[in-house]
């Protein structure tokens, strides 16, 4: 046989690899990884610069009042329905995922002050200043019943409304505050001290009978529903908008302050915040806690809406579009994922709580991807290249300025506080708390 | 709606409050408000005015606030000018007759009711019940606290907080027979006892529990026991040890150093038979901690420590002592290894000379200088008749030295005349005292043995000699064989020893004193001088060494300050008499002790000596160092070791090189425990720079500083790639002068520290990495080094198994289900604590699931 010559190729060279090809890779020692540490440090970059890419938190707004909102109300058991009231007296019941109204309502002649849900879903409450009480019946749909179920005539203006958390109870503020079972017409237990007008008022999720307060005069107070007397009263040196309680601890609040912070107190004791949370630059108007009790959304006079780790004091996030005004109302959903604003330009906004983070169910290699790189970003956020990044926001120039003029105050009052003191008598001007420096004093 | 816009510069509520507006309640407010205004300042007056008699009235309000209620503030409170008494109402009764049931009822009120408190005003009262209200809501919310607190520390909260859990339970609880086997067999069961049957829910029958109870308790029993014996040991042992850790006594301490030391002598020498090399490592070590030491020179005196310890050893005898402590450990550290001298002995003869001269020369070099243990041998070998030539000029001299000796401590010093004269007195008074410091007198005779023998060229130098050297140096091994039992038994000689001097101490005279020179001093003389006399008369006590004499002479020179003081006073008479009882003395001891006994007497060297030998000989032998320790063992094995090696080879050499091997181990004794002749600062500056002579540091400097340069220097850049510009391949060498032309020059570069001599200046510095540095360590970390072990150790799937990277991923938060409400935690947490866990059971029946998954794979089927 002739011996015949062939061109013959090796097939690694012109196949391409398949699944079938790649081989499990076995599992180094250490050792064989000189630079772990420093791959480890540039994913941290990477994942750092990915978290600001993909920083969309805006996601859509919801048109239709014709005055600004004022009030939001979260649905019980639904949720993708939101109920809104306005400063014209409008009750709007929103379908959020649709970014539709499903009703609306002229409820109240005048503001809408309040506005509260029964734990079913079935009826909600609301409060304005015609000095009356509504209760209007809602569907799983949204619909709103055409004429309110029940009305209740007050003899105050109730500048705000909450519903207990498991029981047919009420409660309203105005000159006192009102406990009100849903099927009587005189209020079952009010609360007054001095002659205060209260302005908010909220349950607490976790000891549903507690009750807190902010009234006029610069004071948060405690009330115990089931008891006849108030509990107590502290008074900060600027009033307090609104409070919020954790619904993980059930002593625990945080109070919205005109001052531009936020107070965290523990309810057992009120002789000093136990941390406050600056960064706003002007009032903050509401304050709510995610379901989670982990952190905190609020919203003020500088047109911004900052989200706040519980523990830390000064805020992780920032949201503001360039339209949208001063924020008056701010929600975090109740599964924790969204956050819902009412500002004073006729808009509600909806913002996903963490920025970055994608909507939607994730594959398990997407959500350990995800949970790596935060592990990441946990253990190196401190080196100051992530951490740049990590932190880096724009915010529109007032608030920029006002924040340096703040810092600048701030430095200016130390320095001089320093400076007396170096020449005064030692002892004579003690160093005092920043957070002890905004309390008036604790009233028994 | 504009109205709202307006009105939104104001914050919300009081928009609200300026919208109602409507003045049903207050309609006067409104109207009045201007003019509230514009009176304010004189209704304060007003105010001011009327409150001027210190009566409270009522004060203008002005009220800022909507509302029904009055302020509780503004009300006057009426002051009571006369209150009407009981007394004054009733006075008139008492005048009358009538009324006699009135009176009698008043009188039993007088006499028996009880005067009821007035109720509490208003504003107190409430303010009572908030706070009583508050405290028990306070204490009713504490019961949160460890679920908060669990919860915040928690590693990951799942919400919603009830989570569903499937656990199995027992199975056989809901089977029912069905089949005829299984009926036959649930009837075979049912004859089962009860007692054992496994009842429902339970995993073990009753007998088997009561059973395993009973095991249990006997197994506790034991265990218990087992545990008390285990306890009762450990205390025993742990008291034993606590006591022995506080033992003060000397004579334990030293013992125990000295089984250390035996110890270590006896690792090194196994450790020589089974492995050399781990020997040699030893001692390179030892040796290698020594030169670190020696560079350091921390021992030197000029710290902080000695300065202060300077102030205040007036007035503290520790802190002097301490000084003292250091300034020989500097010294022990700081001596230079003396050279073994090789085997011939010429060389050692012609060594004597050497050293003598050296301290002529370096009179002030401590490194020089002759070691006080050689000084004594030459002491030593003096004779008493040349001895007896010196007269008055010598103490003077004498004394010049000893002040030149105690320069350095005289700031140390409170009055040494003193102390010494109080030391002497003790020695003289209290026999008793003597008996108690048996241990320090058995310590010093120890020293005293170090101290007599003769450093190691003078042991050559004698070894050659005649007969009667070689006598002593076989006393000298022999001493150094028995040294510790011999010690030891002959403390309560040295007692009786010590109070015969004490007598003989009071009848000194002139004569004795020419005899009482201080080692050092004579040698001194001797070479300054360099006198034939003199140097013969060394040649003259080598050839007539006698021990007697040499009794003499160490006794002699003990006294010689004491002497000092009564030499004006003491008659010649009573000196000779006190020559003659030593004389007496030194014949009845045996041959064997008078080495010894020589060097107990010896002991006596200049009071100054001794008197701080008695402080600090057993402090610095306790804070001899393991270096120094070990050292010794060291030395002493490896002079064994070449001694055993020697045997074999030169058995003439043998007794030499013995002697040797111990001769040296002594003078390492000695020099730790002997040097402790303080010299002026001025000696040791000197002595530092002479130290460091050898080393070209200067010329080590420039090469480094040229070394650094042309590491961090451009350099040359080959930018020649081969086939460029000519042909390449197998075979085909590129031409020189075409990689020449590529090569690119480096080009000199201007560095910072070109025009200075004297200084580096690294040019590496990158600051490109300054922004990826940390200023400071971050929150969860104290230190640095923990966290880059937390940093080193990777979380990433690359580098961990996947559980554990599963486990390092684990966020802090997670929501389960997306869409899901998360409800406030409720009092079911309080049961769970943290998290809790809705127990979902779910029953398992035998014939169920069976019917199921059949079903479903019918399903699956169509």
């Amino acid at each position: 046989m002739p011996k015949i010559k062939v061109l013959c190729r090796n097939p690694d060279d012109y196949l391409r690899e398949t699944k079938n090809d790649i081989h499990k890779v076995p599992r180094s020692s250490s050792a064989q990884h000189p630079f772990k540490e420093q791959r480890e440090y540039v994913r941290t970059l990477n994942a750092v610069k990915l978290e600001r890419t993909f920083a969309k938190p805006f996601l859509g707004a919801l048109d239709g009042h014709r005055d600004g909102v004022n009030v939001l109300c979260k649905h019980p058991t639904s949720l993708a329905l939101l109920l809104s009231g306005a400063c014209d007296g409008e009750i709007i019941c929103w379908n959020l995922p649709r970014q539709t109204s499903t009703a609306k309502v002229q409820a109240h002649e005048g503001f809408v002050h309040g506005m509260a849900a029964h734990k079913s879903g079935q009826y909600f409450f609301s409060c304005g200043n015609d000095k009356t009480i509504k209760q209007w019946s809602i569907d799983a749909q949204g619909i709103i019943g055409g004429e309110p179920v029940n009305t209740l005539l007050g003899k105050c203006i109730y500048t705000s409304l909450d519903h207990h958390w498991k029981d047919d109870i009420f409660v309203t503020s105005g000159s006192r505050v009102d406990v009100w079972d849903e099927r009587r017409s005189e209020p079952l237990r009010s609360f007054s001290w001095g002659v205060e007008s209260v302005h908010h008022v909220k349950f607490n999720p976790v000891e549903t009978y507690l009750l807190g307060a902010a009234a006029h005069d610069r004071s948060i107070l405690l009330y115990d529903m089931r008891g006849s007397a108030p509990l107590r009263k502290v008074i900060l040196k600027l009033r307090t908008n609104a409070i919020s309680w954790n619904p993980m601890e059930a002593f625990t609040f945080t109070s919205a302050n005109e001052d531009g912070n936020l107070y965290t107190f523990d309810m057992r004791n009120l002789s000093m915040p136990l941390n406050m949370h600056i960064d706003h630059t002007a009032a903050v108007m509401d304050v709510d806690y995610s379901p989670t009790g982990r952190e905190f959304v609020s919203g003020g006079f500088d047109k911004m809406i900052r989200i706040f780790p519980v523990d830390k004091g000064h805020s992780r996030e920032v949201y503001h579009t360039k339209r949208m005004q001063r924020v008056g109302s701010v929600r975090w959903s109740r599964d924790s994922k969204y956050i819902i604003s009412a500002s004073d330009e006729m808009n509600i906004r909806m913002w996903k709580a963490v920025a970055w983070e994608k909507l939607g169910k994730l594959a398990p290699r997407e959500k350990a991807a995800m949970n790596y790189s935060e592990a990441l970003k946990k253990r190196y956020g401190a080196f100051p290249a992530i951490r740049r990044i990590q932190r880096h926001r724009h915010v529109p120039k007032h608030v920029f300025n006002a924040l340096k003029q703040q810092h600048e105050t701030q430095e200016a009052s130390k320095r001089r506080e320093e400076r007396k003191r170096a020449h005064s008598r030692q002892g004579s001007v003690p160093y005092v708390s920043v957070k002890k420096k905004q309390m008036v004093g604790e009233v028994e | 709606m504009v109205g709202a816009i307006l009105l939104s510069e104001l914050p919300l509520c009081e928009r609200g409050l300026a919208a109602e507006a409507d003045d049903e309640e207050i309609p006067s407010d409104d109207e009045d408000v201007a003019q509230d205004v514009e009176d304010r300042p004189h209704a304060r007056l007003l105010d001011a005015i009327s409150s001027m008699d210190g009566n409270k009235r009522l004060k203008h309000t002005l009220r800022t606030i909507h509302g029904q209620n009055v302020s509780e503030f503004g009300f006057k409170t009426q002051k009571v000018d006369a209150q009407t008494l009981m007394s004054e109402m009733m006075g008139s009764l008492h005048k009358s007759s009538s009324h006699s049931e009135l009176k009698k009822q008043l009188k039993s009120v007088y006499t028996t009711t009880e005067v009821v408190d007035t109720p509490a005003p208003k504003h107190i009262k409430e303010k009572i019940q908030r706070s009583v209200g508050y405290e028990k809501t306070v204490k009713e919310l504490s019961k949160w606290d460890p679920v908060v607190t669990a919860n915040r520390k928690a590693e990951q909260m799942k919400f919603p907080l009830e989570q569903p859990t499937q656990k199995l339970i027992n199975t056989h609880i809901t089977f029912r027979p069905i089949t005829a086997l299984e009926k036959e067999i649930q009837a075979e069961l049912a004859k089962i006892k009860p007692e054992n049957r496994i009842p429902k829910g339970k995993l073990f029958t009753p007998a088997e529990e009561e059973e395993m109870k009973a095991m249990s308790l006997e197994e506790a029993r034991e265990r218990r026991a087992e545990l008390m014996k285990m306890r009762a040991i450990m205390y025993t042992k742990a008291s034993k040890l606590r006591w022995q850790n506080k033992i003060k006594s000397k004579r334990y301490r030293r013992g125990k150093k000295k089984e250390k030391l035996k110890q270590m002598e006896k690792e090194l020498e196994e450790l020589a038979v089974t492995d050399p090399e781990a020997l040699m490592d030893r001692m390179n070590e030892v040796e290698r901690k020594r030169l670190e030491e020696r560079g350091r020179l921390r021992h030197m005196g000029g710290g902080k420590f000695a300065r202060q310890a300077k102030v205040f050893s007036k007035y503290d005898n520790e802190k002097r002592q301490q000084i003292q402590d250091m300034l020989s450990k500097h010294k022990e550290l700081v001596k230079k290894h003396r050279q073994l001298p090789s085997s011939s002995e010429s060389e050692d003869e012609a060594e004597i000379p050497n050293v003598t001269a050296a301290t002529t020369v370096h009179s002030k070099n401590v490194w020089m200088q002759p070691t006080v243990s050689s000084l004594a041998s030459l002491s030593v070998s003096q004779n008493t008749s040349a001895v007896e030539v010196r007269d008055d000029e010598d103490e003077e001299e004498e004394d010049e030295e000893e002040a030149k000796e105690r320069k350095f401590l005289a700031s140390f010093d409170v009055d040494e005349t003193d102390d010494e004269d109080d030391d002497e007195d003790d020695d003289e008074d209290d026999g008793e005292d003597v008996e108690g410091d048996d241990v320090e007198k058995s310590e010093r005779s120890e020293e005293i043995a170090a101290v007599s023998a003769p450093p190691l060229q003078q042991v050559e130098a004698q070894s050659v000699q005649e007969d009667e050297t070689q006598k002593t140096v076989e006393i000298e091994s022999k001493k150094s064989g028995k040294k510790g039992r011999k010690q030891r038994g002959s403390t309560h000689e040295e007692e009786k020893r010590v109070a015969e001097e004490n007598e003989s101490k009071k009848m000194e005279t002139n004569s004795q004193k020419a005899g009482k020179k201080s080692k050092k001093q004579r040698v001194s003389t001797v070479v300054d001088s360099t006198a034939p006399p003199e140097d013969e008369e060394v040649e003259t006590s080598q050839s007539q060494e006698n021990d007697a004499d040499e009794f003499e002479e160490v006794q002699t020179k003990k006294k010689k300050k004491k002497s000092k003081k009564q030499k004006d006073t003491t008659a010649q008479e009573t000196a000779q008499s006190g020559q003659e009882k030593h004389e007496i003395t030194a014949p009845v001891i045996s041959d064997q002790e008078k080495p010894e006994l020589g060097t107990t007497k010896e002991a006596a060297k200049p009071k100054k000596n001794r008197k701080r030998g008695k402080k600090s000989k057993n402090s610095s032998s306790a804070t001899e160092t393991a270096i120094s320790t070990e050292e010794k063992a060291l030395m002493a094995v490896v002079k064994g070791l070449q001694t055993t090696t020697n045997e074999n080879e030169n058995p003439n050499t043998n007794t030499s090189k013995a002697k040797k091997g111990k001769t040296n181990k002594k003078t390492t004794d000695t020099n730790t425990k002997t040097d402790k002749i303080p010299e002026t600062p001025a000696d040791t500056l000197m002595t530092i720079a002479e130290a460091f002579d050898d080393d070209d540091v200067v010329a080590e400097f420039v090469e480094e500083k040229r070394r650094v340069e042309e590491e961090e220097g451009e350099k040359d850049k080959d930018l020649f790639v081969p086939g460029w510009g000519s042909w390449a391949g197998a075979g085909i060498v590129p031409s020189n002068k075409l990689r020449k032309r590529f090569i690119k020059k480096a080009q000199p570069q201007a560095r910072t520290d070109n025009k200075i001599g004297h200084v580096i200046i690294s040019e590496k510095k990158n600051t490109a990495v300054e922004k990826h540095m940390l200023d400071k360590i971050p929150y969860p970390y104290k230190t640095l080094d923990q966290m880059q072990t937390t940093l080193s150790k990777p979380i990433g799937r690359d580098f961990t198994s996947e559980t554990q990277f599963r486990k390092n991923i684990k966020p802090k938060t997670v929501v389960n289900r997306i869409g899901q409400v998360i409800q406030p935690i409720d009092d079911r947490a309080l049961l769970h604590g943290g998290q809790k866990r809705k127990a979902v059971d779910i029953e398992l029946n035998t014939k169920k699931p069976t019917e199921t998954s059949a079903k479903r794979k019918k399903k699956g089927k169509h």
